[in-house]
């Protein structure tokens, strides 16, 4: 070698002969079982895999910029021959494959070379996941407001919700919750059968029984059991936006970047609240002060302030004390405001704790009980003074549990608290999916895109206060990813929290080699949970992306199967 | 080996839940949910 590198490596080959191949096999298998328009899928689906793949493939790792331009020369090309095809043999509207196929390949190819950097192996893969699961293009190009083929039946092994309107599968939390919530027919008359006309333990079986749900259940013990979290890691499209979103700029270091980088989320975010103002014929100034102001407020901070960690612990006190308002605006007001006020509470009071948990806690437990119509009575209590009993109890948990006591509990373990009581409890009681009505990436993948677009027209109509608590629970988690390393996954997800658990017995594991490890720290840094290889490669967040074990300079940490 | 012990009691368990829930039509059950807003 004479310092130049040849233009087709072997690397380069792979991964473009690797990800042609999977196109394809996925292409097929949309075909077969989607039931879909060969002469569609492959213009919408293989084709433009194929060419970023291409791209990728040629300028990964490249060092000449030369090379990277004839990449994107090529890559401009093959889509300037594509959108040609599509307008006058397919007949599709000039505008509209240039706005959604043209521009934002040519944008993605400029990224590409002045970013000009080794792309992560998890990082395509994921790029590739999030098309393979949501590319159901045609709802959009025809006016379809969802995917209804075969695929539709299949849980998919990660958050990914099945309402949006380019989803092949279905969620597998959204399926979990609908079963826990309603009884599955088959199963309670194959019971029934079973026990014949004898009452008892069959028929009370029978009907537990048949509120589990076995097949999402199934998909995540073989999955948790084959690889662990690594579904987290390679395949989640919200994963891969909160990784994203983690590459704003911000900090001091960030220098002149950091602004440029608020000055564009102002102009988009100002977009995207000009578009509800339109389409929801509400007043102009409401989602410019309620929503666009506050959610700037925090970009700015955080683009000031720079990177965080995760607070590494959460406060008991302060939890309970949320789990309470959250119980007495049920019975107070109606479920529905219990469970928002309950799942705010227990995260902000959880995260606060202490003297600052203590002044949310007393007003909201006092006023959880006394504002709104009707009476609500305990014994011989109610009005104010049942208001003031209620603010005792919730100031005694935190001064008793957060003062005195100091009972901290490790911050991931808030997950289960939305596993099992929003996910699990609150579904099966309400037979409602809860966590689905509040969840950010139902929100971002479902509830903005159907509301703004309308396919069939009349789902604006059904827009009520939850759909903006749904949508300041994305800011709020928009704002986080750009502070905290995958702030949804390592708090909230309860996908994620069951995955956690097969973590320490999966199959896949890695192995750290103890006496090479120098502590360099370049795997906590690289690590994008944030978790420490160091002090044990299986720990419950790890989502095996393997970076620390390609980035170890030692390569101490190893791959075991 | 205690790994891979773990790892076939689970992958059994995980697949018996798979027969099982697709005996019990829970495919077209989550269907019905999933084809819907």
């Amino acid at each position: 070698m004479n310092g130049q590198q040849s233009f087709l490596t072997k690397t380069r080959t792979i991964w473009f002969l690797g990800f042609s191949a999977f196109a394809a096999l996925v292409s097929s298998l949309f075909i077969r079982f989607g039931r879909l328009d060969p002469g569609q899928i492959l213009p919408f689906g293989w084709v433009p895999v194929v060419l970023v793949a291409l791209y990728v493939a040629l300028q990964a790792g490249e060092r000449d910029m030369r090379r990277r331009w004839v990449a994107f020369a090529a890559l401009a090309l093959a889509g300037a021959l594509l959108s040609a095809w599509l307008v006058s043999r397919q007949g599709l509207v000039l505008w509209r494959v240039l706005v959604h196929g043209m521009i934002p390949l040519l944008l993605f190819g400029l990224v590409a070379v002045f970013a000009g950097r080794r792309v992560a192996p998890f990082r395509l893969v994921q790029i590739f996941s999030f098309a393979a699961l949501n590319g159901y293009i045609l709802a959009y190009l025809q006016n379809k407001i969802l995917f209804s083929g075969f695929l539709k039946r299949i849980p998919e092994p990660i958050l990914n919700c099945y309402g949006g309107p380019l989803a092949f599968f279905a969620c597998p939390i959204g399926s979990f919750q609908q079963m826990l919530s309603q009884p599955n027919p088959t199963v309670a008359a194959f019971f029934d059968r079973l026990a014949g006309n004898a009452a008892g333990f069959l028929h009370s079986a029978g009907k537990v029984l048949a509120h589990l749900p076995w097949l999402p259940l199934g998909v995540f013990v073989v999955i948790g059991a084959l690889v662990g979290r690594a579904a987290c890691g390679w395949l989640c499209p919200f994963g891969l936006w909160q990784d994203l979103l983690y590459k704003v700029k911000a900090g001091p270091k960030a220098g002149w970047k950091r602004w440029l980088t608020l000055a564009v989320i102002a102009l988009l975010s100002l977009y995207v609240s000009l578009l509800l103002v339109r389409f929801l014929h509400v007043v102009w100034w409401k989602p410019l002060v309620f929503g666009w102001l506050p959610f700037m407020a925090a970009v700015s901070y955080v683009v000031v302030r720079g990177k965080m960690d995760l607070p590494r612990r959460l406060w008991l006190g302060g939890w309970l004390a949320g789990v309470l308002i959250g119980v007495l605006a049920w019975f107070k007001f109606e479920p529905s405001f219990g469970i928002v006020a309950g799942v705010l509470g227990m995260t902000v009071l959880g995260f606060c704790g202490g003297w600052y948990a203590l002044a949310l806690a007393l007003p909201a437990a006092f006023f959880a009980v006394v504002l709104g119509p009707g009476e609500f009575r305990v014994g011989p209590l109610a009005g104010a003074e049942l208001g003031l009993v209620a603010a005792l109890l919730a100031g005694l948990f935190i001064l008793v549990l957060d003062r005195l006591v100091r009972v901290k509990l490790p911050s991931t373990l808030l997950k289960y608290a939305f596993l099992l009581l929003v996910a699990g409890f609150v579904a099966y009681k309400t037979a409602e999916p809860w966590f689905c009505k509040l969840c950010p990436q139902g929100t971002l993948g479902a509830g903005l895109p159907l509301v703004l677009w309308d396919p069939v027209g009349g789902l604006r109509d059904l827009v009520g206060w939850l759909y903006y608590v749904k949508v300041g629970i994305l800011l709020a988690v928009v704002v986080a990813a750009m502070a905290v390393k995958r702030p949804f996954c390592r708090v909230v997800c309860p996908i994620g929290a069951i995955y956690a658990i097969f973590n320490k017995a999966s199959l896949l594991h890695m192995k750290l080699d103890k006496p090479t490890c120098t502590g360099c720290n370049i795997c906590r840094k690289v690590c994008p949970m944030d978790i420490e290889p160091q002090q044990g490669p299986n720990q419950l967040e790890c989502i095996r992306c393997f970076e620390c074990r390609w980035k170890c300079p030692k390569s101490s940490l190893r791959i075991r199967c | 080996m205690a790994r891979r012990i773990g790892f076939g009691i689970l992958a059994v368990a995980g697949i018996g839940l798979v027969v099982a829930g697709i005996l019990a039509q829970e495919p077209e059950v989550i269907y019905r949910f999933a084809s819907q807003i």
